[in-house]
């Protein structure tokens, strides 16, 4: 069967956040509380039927959250010089040894 | 007596592979002996197609002990099953890579993103004809250009097509320089390929150290699947970046990725017998290889155009199909279609920065899939 369950869902980060998401992409899911984890989620998911309406659901999704993924890595790149106001490191001096 | 020596020879002859031997035979040899002469006399990708050619070539030769267990072939085999070749050759790939282009121009790693349209056009047109949708999947995959990735996702989703797969995956990558530049032409205009682009900004050692660890740890966070993959990739990268471990980064570069390559070629070539390979089956799935490589290319050049319509400084749309990732093949090809149009063009760095994201789109659409098929 295509699907599986994950652990439980816990923080008050994703309650609204997470939950609308999770619920959007899981509308028969359930979540429940548990104290031993930061972030924990547990949701039963909807099996994606084995046809073309779960493939073009599938691509969909993939490629919708590809590009949504993808720019949140082209914020941390575009972020990154930042970095330089703290710390310059001399390529010289790492070659030849401190 | 007389019959009894002809009696005797023919139960020789029976013994050896000559006598197995069948059209499919000579017709999978005949494929490896193009792979050879591509690779040779034409240079296209020889890394891939002399060790891929020359392992079907003997996987062809009835009686060859190298394929049955305990053979040599069967173990490079195993290697690639167990999932161990390919996170070291990314290991590899990691090493030789400079991230830098990426880095420099984050706006471009979304062409990483619109270039991979083609796996989900492929997967939905699998799907069609009647795989599975893991089968559907894992040869949607191929269109994302990484021999490595496709392989892996293969072995997680449907094992059973992996020569097929992969020997399309890295057919296409070898044929690159063939199949897109019809495709790049076709949709852009001629000012469009004249474009020429800025300078971009020099990445300093700090970032360039700090890139790997942070992908690092968002991959194996948020895609544990293919955290394998990805996480070699960087691990190689940061023996690169941080300067201070030169001969491990040379070695990965070089000596390891040079033995992975020899052991995943002849594993690959080696799973092209005839009685598996020539199947209606593996056309459609050389089809539908070629459907995606041509939808990706087209998908990259079309979202770089519609990024230029929000961008003042316009980027050169020819390298939106650099946004597949087969580094660097695809990003030479974005470099050379620019030049002929405009020799003061020069877009090889450009290009990088799309096709290098498009490894990292490769891995984030593989990851997705795996989840989303409930696969670990």
């Amino acid at each position: 069967m295509i699907g599986r369950e994950s652990p439980r869902f816990s923080s008050a980060l994703y309650s609204s956040v997470g939950d609308a998401v999770l619920f959007a992409t899981n509308p028969a899911g359930t979540f429940s509380l548990s104290p031993h984890r930061l972030l924990n989620l547990h949701f039963i998911m909807t099996p994606i039927p084995d046809t073309v309406g779960g493939a073009a659901i599938i691509s969909l999704v993939d490629f919708i959250l590809s590009f949504a993924i993808i720019s949140g890595i082209g914020v941390i790149l575009a972020a990154l010089p930042i970095v330089n106001r703290f710390w310059n490191i001399n390529d010289a001096k790492l070659r030849n040894g401190h | 007596m007389f019959d009894q020596l002809c009696s005797l020879f023919r139960a020789l002859l029976a013994q050896t592979g000559a006598a197995q031997f069948w059209w499919g035979n000579l017709l999978m040899i005949a494929v490896g002996i193009v792979m050879v002469f591509l690779a040779i006399v034409k240079r296209y990708e020889p890394f891939l197609l002399l060790g891929i050619g020359f392992s079907c070539i003997v996987v062809n030769v009835p009686g060859s002990d190298l394929v049955l267990p305990g053979g040599l072939f069967h173990y490079a085999y195993q290697g690639v099953s167990l999932l161990i070749v390919p996170p070291l050759i990314f290991l590899g790939v990691g090493a030789m890579t400079d991230f830098g282009p990426m880095i420099a121009s984050p706006k471009l790693v979304l062409l990483g993103a619109g270039a991979h349209l083609g796996i989900f056009v492929a997967l939905i047109l699998a799907k069609v004809i009647g795989f599975s949708l893991p089968e559907s999947g894992a040869i949607g995959l191929i269109g994302g250009a990484d021999g490595p990735m496709a392989i892996f996702v293969t072995m997680k989703l449907a094992p059973h097509l992996l020569p097929q797969i992969s020997v399309a995956a890295y057919s296409y990558m070898a044929l690159m320089p063939l199949i897109q530049p019809p495709v790049m032409r076709l949709l852009t205009t001629k000012a469009e390929r004249e474009i020429s682009m800025a300078r971009v900004r020099t990445v300093s050692r700090l970032e360039k150290i700090l890139f790997p660890v942070v992908i690092a740890i968002l991959v194996n966070l948020f895609f544990p699947p293919v955290a394998p993959l990805v996480t070699m990739l960087m691990l190689g990268n940061l023996l690169r970046e941080a300067l201070v471990v030169g001969q491990l980064a040379e070695t990965a570069g070089g000596t390891v990725l040079g033995v992975m390559t020899l052991v995943l070629t002849t594993a690959i070539g080696s799973t092209m017998k005839a009685d598996t390979f020539l199947t209606f089956r593996t056309l459609e799935i050389v089809g539908l290889g070629l459907i995606a490589f041509v939808f990706g290319t087209g998908s990259g050049v079309l979202t770089a155009k519609v990024m230029n319509l929000f961008l003042t400084e316009k980027i050169n749309p020819l390298i939106g199909s650099a946004g597949i990732a087969s580094v660097p093949i695809a990003a030479r090809v974005s470099h050379i279609v620019a030049h002929q149009a405009n020799p003061k063009n020069y877009l090889i760095f450009h290009a990088m920065g799309p096709n290098l994201a498009g490894v990292f789109g490769t891995a984030i659409s593989g990851g997705i899939l795996l989840a989303l098929l409930g696969v670990h």
